[in-house]
């Protein structure tokens, strides 16, 4: 249980006291995932962000930085998003959740089943840290870092577009499959990034390698469902998701 | 912590603990009963929705720090004044959006919001504002009605809010608000949760890790020992009282093979202690302090594993029956494990422990060997139903307390006179000691027929002498609550080259899991409300019920019919596919009409000898007709999207209505001084608006209007005895006692009025507005209870009404559905579901079609997504609102309708019949026969998974 709430004035004081308690406190956004009693991220000392001016949008002409504290909902309505952006946010079937999830936490949670952080990967988004520099959105979720976010820069919809697969059991139900496939404008630098049920988010390296190389559909289907690597799940059968894999492969690039 | 924040408009400055939860903190500490949980702190209900700076948010996901400097509204701001609703409230009430009420406040924040950023919104905005909040009782579909009907009444203030039927009478058929509809809307305290005094004690149960397992020790001297701890109940201490949990009447047909606490546990989830304590924070200090050795035994998960030789026994106890016992019930007995417990039997049920089997029956009509002889085709098919739960939005709860020497329990119950007489037996006390009050009941479903916690609550405030209060976690809504029986039935038909049936066969294998709760009578209406829709000469069927060590069974809303309801509907699809017959040419030649006389249900009674029915209204005809039309069956459709194909079926369905024979209803209606009525009626109403049909049955037959009634309704001390809201008796037989009992007070109205105006009482009638004509001058109702209660009158008048029947008045329907299959991911899409269903007389037309949605979209859920999934231990692997799957809003099928096929049944008070658990049966196999058109593949279990669809299709 949260026993210590700090709401700093500053990100230099919030680096300062997330440091201060560093082992026992998480940085907060929206608190939609910290206060989730099934996240296993409850903390003793909250570091509030509320207060940073973290949840603005702003377009540029390559990229458009999204504030860590912008919920999923504003990201979802927000004209200058990316579709496919707009689209993962969505993938939260629940409206009001969308209202208090960010972002930021959605990252930051390293959860398999994120809502916007396969089409990040496959945006190659870029995390702005307070203390850590810059690194890209799979840097982060694949790793341990525990920066202080400050904003996503996402390429223009003009430089790198993305498609996405997503299945539940049920609308709201666990996930299945979710999949993004990322590529620039001239088609090039795709990325491949999968996750579900008994997966964690992770990218298909040789699917991307075939698909750069410009091999059918098939072909690249095909790789994807041998490449992703399973580990059992009560959903369903392994079988089972490498085809759902495939077909989620072929349903991005089709 | 020091916080300040607006609520509801009032600046408020408190010092709490920052990271308290803030739905605790509304619900608990601001008195704000209207946020509710039941989700464990998920927010996956969202009943815990506020609006934070004028967003809604899930109070749960918060904490109170995140509230500071905010402005908090809840449902308690949209009222325009104390006791009124808003027009958006005002919609949703009498659309018949509003039916448990639980999550009610939610859904009307959440809609208002939506109104502020869209002001006419369409289906699809609907849908993306209440996506985040599950609704189990009304299939979502009125809340469309609702929108439409405040839209509507924006123009037109008196538009109508459903359909009437009956233009004869003015209160049965014509929608009205149903009368608890401004409490529940408004969200004013009216559950069990908010009786509870702050000092109350609270119980908290340690369950078992194991599937199957003796206690071998339970040390509680540390658990005890914590401060505030006033009691540990294990089997060493609790009463020696054996019985059943499921609210049947007595005696029950289910053995009692349990102690409150036993020895040896059969599942995961089973009870081993409860803990009473002051504070939660203690209770469960105290759980972590019990230490409990077992000696672990091999458990037993699926009717395969039952009932092979030398399978592990889950009940290898001593028996007893009270009548009927074998004649080597001493040899049975005589290597009995006492460790096991007794299993007591009322009387005798097909039962063989000693071979896993708590149940058994099987029966007939004419001769099936002949008809299968006689048949140019035979099919034998096999289909599976998985464990499905109720998923009640409001958790099993209790709170009860000492009033002198009685206890007094405030349950969540279907059963309030079956509670009562369990916990006086549990208690060793007299009835007349023990009261219980139902409250508003946050969805039962069937699950809250059985009596889960009232027995230990109870026993801890008679032990105790405090207020205790117990509410189940989600977790223990999965794993400690009564679920489907899951079923594995084979079917084998014979039929002619024209599809007329010779020969129907139904052998049917139920798992009842640890405990033998409605073991004999759910999986038996697997038969009994499947096999009478069709007339053949040769039926036969068997029923064997297993014991193992899933997760415990009991009641659900159908009883066993969707689960023989998909495997004989299915089959008949099979069959004509079969026959190269077109389906619906095979129903009609076979099906039961108006003017048929059921044979079939002598031999399928509850327990005991059934009765013949004879079908006096069946709108099945209709129903089929009509909605073969809407769905329009014989034109194929096609999708532009190349995986996607598109296919249709449908389901013929009945029911009953309550349990002729068994079941019994009473009601008191009383005239109050001023003319009004009141009626006190021991009926359970769970949300279905049985105590609106109960003031509709008053108010009609006393020519009064619906104001001027109110109703009293499951109390125990303030009702007469009513056998409780289970088997679709509601409207039928409590709604039958309620006119029974308003008929008999018209009656003494009259002989009263004859007494002042000196004449007889046949010269007078009763007209409205509750005026009695025809004699020297009118009296109002008014003037003559007045008379009555004067020094000179003759007393109070009220009328009584007792029903019981043999009649059966047998619900019929269709179902259709149109589904859309990828066959890229096996995914199902549900494109259309059509309901047409017979229940006599609508009498809440508004909350009748909800009742359709809610079963429909159920066991929708059930043939497409819900299971419970146990590992190689018997532990679940989904128990959580979110891994189980229950349908939310976004997925509700595109086109969904529930039409009425009104008949007027001669039994059934003012032509009603049932109208909610048959709606439970069509879906699985409507939807099976729509996956097969779709895709040429039939898929015979539940759910049908993608992975199911493309391993029949050979994908996989």
């Amino acid at each position: 249980m949260i026993r210590e709430f700090h709401r700093p004035a500053s990100i230099e004081q919030a680096v300062e006291l997330y440091r201060q308690h560093q082992g026992r406190a998480r940085y907060m956004a929206g608190g939609a995932e910290i206060n989730n009693p099934d996240s296993g991220l409850n903390c003793e000392c909250a570091v509030s962000l509320a207060d940073l001016g973290l949840d603005s949008v702003a377009a540029g002409r390559d990229d458009i930085l999204v504030g860590v504290c912008t919920t999923l909902q504003t990201v979802m309505d927000h004209p200058d998003m990316p579709p496919s952006l707009c689209r993962a946010a969505g993938f939260l079937h629940s409206r009001h959740m969308r209202n208090q999830y960010t972002i930021g936490g959605d990252i930051a949670a390293r959860r398999n089943d994120s809502y916007t952080a396969a089409a990040l990967m496959a945006l190659k988004a870029m995390l702005h840290t307070a203390d850590q520099g810059d690194m890209s959105v799979e840097e982060y979720v694949l790793g341990t870092s525990d920066a202080l976010i400050l904003s996503v820069s996402i390429p223009s919809r003009t430089t790198r577009s993305c498609e996405l697969f997503r299945q539940n059991r049920s609308q709201r139900g666990p996930l299945l499959m979710n999949m993004a496939v990322g590529r620039d404008a001239d088609g090039g630098a795709p990325v491949v990034a999968v996750s579900g049920a008994g997966i964690s988010l992770t990218r298909l390296s040789k699917t991307e390698s075939l698909l750069a190389s410009g091999a059918d559909v098939k072909q690249a289907a095909k790789q994807a469902s041998e490449e992703v690597p399973l580990t059992g799940h009560w959903l369903g059968s392994d079988e089972y998701f490498r085809h759902l894999c495939g077909a989620a492969f072929a349903h991005c690039v089709r | 912590m020091r916080i300040e924040f607006t609520l509801n408009g009032i600046a408020r400055n408190v010092t709490v603990e920052p990271g308290m939860n803030a739905q605790k903190f509304l619900q608990d500490v601001m008195h704000v009963p209207s946020v509710r949980s039941g989700d464990d702190g998920t927010g996956y209900i969202g009943n815990d929705v506020i609006l934070v700076d004028d967003t809604p948010m899930s109070a749960q996901r918060l904490i109170v720090a995140q509230l500071h400097e905010r402005n908090v509204r809840t449902v308690e701001s949209l009222s325009p004044e104390p006791g009124k609703l808003s027009d958006l409230q005002q919609a949703l009430v009498e659309s018949g959006a509003v039916q448990d009420g639980y999550n009610t406040p939610a859904a009307a924040l959440l809609l208002d919001d939506l109104l502020h950023r869209i002001p006419k919104p369409n289906r699809q905005e609907i849908q993306d504002a209440l996506s985040g909040l599950f609704v189990r009782d009304c299939g979502y579909e009125p809340f469309f009605k609702a929108m439409d009907l405040y839209q509507a009444r924006k123009n037109d203030p008196d538009a109508a809010a459903a359909p009437t039927f009956r233009p004869e009478w003015r209160e049965v058929g014509t929608p009205r608000p149903r009368l608890d509809g401004v409490s529940l809307a408004s969200g004013q305290k009216a559950f069990v949760e908010d009786r509870v005094v702050p000092e109350a004690l609270v119980l908290h149960m340690l369950r078992s890790p194991h599937a199957h397992a003796y206690i071998t020790s339970i040390d509680t001297a540390a658990a005890e020992n914590v401060p505030g701890v006033h009691m540990v109940i294990t089997h060493e201490n609790c009463p020696e009282t054996n019985y059943t949990q499921a609210g049947q009447g007595f005696p029950e047909p289910s053995p009692h093979d349990r102690r409150m606490f036993n020895r040896k546990v059969r599942h995961v989830g089973d009870r081993v202690a409860a803990v009473v304590a002051e504070t939660h924070e203690a209770a469960k200090a105290a759980l972590e302090l019990l230490k409990v050795e077992y000696e672990v035994l091999e458990p037993v998960l699926s009717i395969e594993q039952a009932e092979r030789e030398g399978a592990p026994l889950v009940h290898g106890g001593p028996q007893q029956y009270v009548v009927g016992a074998p004649d080597d019930l001493e040899e049975i007995n005589k290597n009995a494990e006492p460790r096991d417990g007794t299993i007591t039997y009322q009387f005798p049920i097909g039962a063989n422990p000693r071979k896993n089997i708590a149940a058994s029956i099987s029966g007939g009509l004419g001769d099936t060997t002949a008809g299968f002889e006689q048949a140019d085709v035979v099919i034998e098919r096999t289909y599976k139903t998985g464990q499905i739960y109720c998923t009640p939005p409001e958790t099993h709860v209790v709170y009860s307390y000492m009033d002198n020497n009685r206890v007094v329990v405030h349950a969540s119950t279907q059963v309030p006179w079956h509670v009562r007489r369990l916990v006086a037996t549990v208690l060793g006390m007299p009835q007349n000691r023990v009261r219980v009050i139902k409250e508003r009941v946050g969805g039962g479903y069937g699950s809250k027929q059985d009596i889960l916690l009232e027995d230990v609550c109870a026993w801890a405030t008679y032990k105790t002498n405090r207020p205790v209060y117990s509410h189940y976690t989600r977790t223990e809504e999965f794993t400690a609550c009564s679920s489907r029986h899951p079923m594995t039935v084979s079917v084998k038909l014979g039929a002619l080259d024209d599809g007329t049936l010779t020969a129907v066969e139904m052998n049917s294998k139920a798992d009842t899991g640890p405990y033998g709760n409605h073991c004999l009578t759910v999986p038996m209406n697997a038969c009994s409300k499947s096999l009478p829709l069709f007339l053949c000469d040769n039926v036969a069927f068997s029923v064997t019920v297993f014991y193992s060590n899933i997760l415990p069974t009991g009641a659900y809303q159908g009883y066993g019919a969707p689960q023989g309801s998909f495997a004989l509907q299915t089959a008949m699809a099979e069959l004509a596919s079969e026959l190269g017959l077109s389906h619906m040419d095979v129903i009609e030649k076979n099906r039961v009409r108006e003017g048929s006389r059921l044979e079939l249900m002598r031999i399928l009674g509850e327990g005991r000898e059934g009765v013949a029915a004879d079908v006096e209204s069946c709108g099945l005809g209709e129903a089929l007709k009509c909605g073969a039309e809407s769905i329009e069956l014989n034109s194929p459709v096609t999708s532009d999207d190349p995986d996607i194909r598109i296919g249709k079926g449908f389901a013929i369905i009945q029911q009953g209505s309550g349990l002729p024979g068994l079941d019994q209803a009473n009601g008191r209606v009383c005239l109050c001084s001023d003319g009004s009525l009141l009626v006190q009626q021991g009926g359970a109403d769970l949300g279905t608006g049985l105590d609106t049909v109960m003031a509709k049955m008053a108010a009609e037959t006393m020519q009064v209007p619906l104001d001027k009634v109110a109703v009293i309704s499951g109390d125990t001390d303030a009702t007469p005895f009513d056998t409780g809201a289970y088997a679709s008796s509601g409207t039928f037989f409590s709604g039958g006692a309620a006119m029974l009992a308003a008929r008999d007070l018209n009656k003494k109205v009259l002989e009263r009025a004859a007494h002042i105006l000196k004449t007889v009482p046949e010269e007078l009638r009763l007209d409205y507005p509750g005026v009695v004509t025809g004699g020297s001058r009118n009296l109002t109702l008014a003037e003559i209870a007045h008379e009555a209660e004067s020094g000179e009158g003759l007393g109070p008048i009220a009328g009584v009404g007792s029903f019981t029947t043999e009649h059966h008045a047998i619900p019929y329907g269709a179902h259709f559905a149109q589904v859309a299959v990828n066959v890229r991911t096996g995914e199902v899409r549900l494109q259309k579901y059509h309901a047409l269903q017979d229940c006599g007389t609508p009498v809440n037309p508004e909350l009748a079609a909800g009742q359709i949605y809610g079963g429909a979209l159920k066991s929708l859920g059930h043939a497409l997504w819900e299971e419970m999934v146990l590992d190689e231990t018997g532990t679940p692997m989904n128990p959580s609102m979110q891994g189980y799957c229950a349908p939310g809003i976004l997925d509700i099928p595109e086109d969904f309708r529930a039409e009425f096929v009104v008949t007027d049944d001669p039994h059934g008070p003012f032509g009603a019949k049932s109208i909610s658990e048959i709606a439970t049966n069509g879906a699985a196999p409507a939807v099976a026969e729509a996956i097969h058109d779709a895709v040429g593949v039939w898929i015979r279990d539940w759910p049908f998974t993608p992975e199911k669809i493309l391993r029949a299709m050979g994908t996989l």
